[in-house]
């Protein structure tokens, strides 16, 4: 069971993601948390695909490969901020799993 | 006075530019790891369509919620939740049935990014179903988000390898599954689009309701020319 600590702590990261408005009205039990935990793993799949690495070369790779992948690797870094795009994992994740809260907070789920 | 109006003028164009250049760069990350997926759902689209669902039977009531479709669903709720862009209809029996609008509106991010964007929620929607990471990426930056979301949001229908039915009437299109979950519980899920108000997708979703109802709420579905802004 979920303490009150932990359930000001779960509404407060939902409210981030959702907005306050919608949090507001969801219940906060074992359901929710589950769904939460599911959100998480699968967030943490998309931002892996968000990730910088270095491309690969679509050919057998020279000697100039690595040092060139590595400059354009640390251009890349320092001239965005991936934290930029990471709406691109959050928002369809919003759109996936707002019924899956929903169903959870009115006890539905299963 | 203008040499420091000028200055302003070319830092702030040198800035833009960057911004695009690190997002171009960003997303050019993306597209590469999504044009290497291996998993299932990066390459899956809908079934080819299958005739309109007949219209539900039973004791309706018609549902002029949403912004570019009227539909039909069951009678005998007992309670009704609404929250921005959210509605459920709760029956007995943990049987619930959800109606969502999918809008820029409705995420605020993807609002912000498509601004200058020439697709639609119902062409990001349509590339959720038809097409695959594999395809051509836009060549516009904010289409390119557009695009990405998309392909991204493939993962809530087509990751754990449920055929998706499709089916076309007028300017109409719907995409929908079934799933039975761990535990046994039916989950039903479709995503409503309507070509006169591309702006606006419907996604419904149900528990504890048979495929059979579900398709008909989906068989009952009209368009209209959207009312909002």
């Amino acid at each position: 069971m979920m303490d009150y600590k932990e359930k000001q702590e779960l509404r407060s990261i939902l409210e981030k993601v959702f907005g306050h408005a919608i949090v507001d009205q969801w219940k906060m039990n074992e359901d929710l948390k589950e769904v939460f935990n599911r959100m998480l793993a699968d967030n943490q799949k998309c931002s892996h695909i968000l990730d910088a690495v270095p491309r690969p070369a679509g050919w057998i790779p020279g000697k100039t490969y690595l040092p060139f992948q590595v400059v354009t690797y640390l251009y890349r870094l320092a001239t965005h901020d991936k934290t930029k795009i990471y709406w691109l994992c959050s928002e369809p994740m919003k759109a996936k799993y707002r019924s899956e809260f929903e169903l959870a907070s009115c006890g539905l789920l299963h | 006075m203008r040499i420091f109006i000028a200055c302003i003028s070319i830092l702030s164009i040198l800035f833009a530019s960057t911004a695009d250049l690190a997002a171009n760069g960003a997303l050019d990350d993306i597209e590469n790891r999504l044009r290497n997926c291996k998993e299932k759902w990066c390459l899956a689209v809908a079934r080819p369509p299958i005739p309109w669902p007949s219209p539900i039977r039973a004791k309706t009531v018609t549902i002029e919620a949403h912004p570019a479709v009227i539909f039909k669903i069951p009678l005998g709720y007992t309670h009704i939740r609404s929250t921005d862009y959210f509605l459920m209809f709760i029956y007995g029996h943990g049987k619930a049935l959800i109606l969502e609008e999918l809008s820029r509106d409705a995420f605020p991010e993807l609002r912000e990014h498509t601004k200058a964007s020439s697709m639609t929620m119902a062409d990001a929607a349509r590339a959720t179903f038809t097409g695959t990471t594999r395809d051509k990426v836009p060549e516009r930056l904010d289409d390119r988000y557009f695009w990405n979301w998309a392909m991204l949001f493939k993962t809530a229908f087509f990751e754990n390898g449920v055929p998706v039915q499709a089916s076309r009437k007028d300017t109409l299109s719907a995409y929908y599954l079934s799933t039975r979950r761990k535990g046994g519980n039916l989950v039903n899920e479709a995503l409503i689009i309507n070509e006169k108000s591309p702006d606006y997708i419907l996604k419904l979703k149900s528990v504890h309701m048979t495929f059979e109802e579900f398709k008909g709420i989906i068989g009952s579905v009209a368009g209209k020319e959207a009312v909002k802004p």
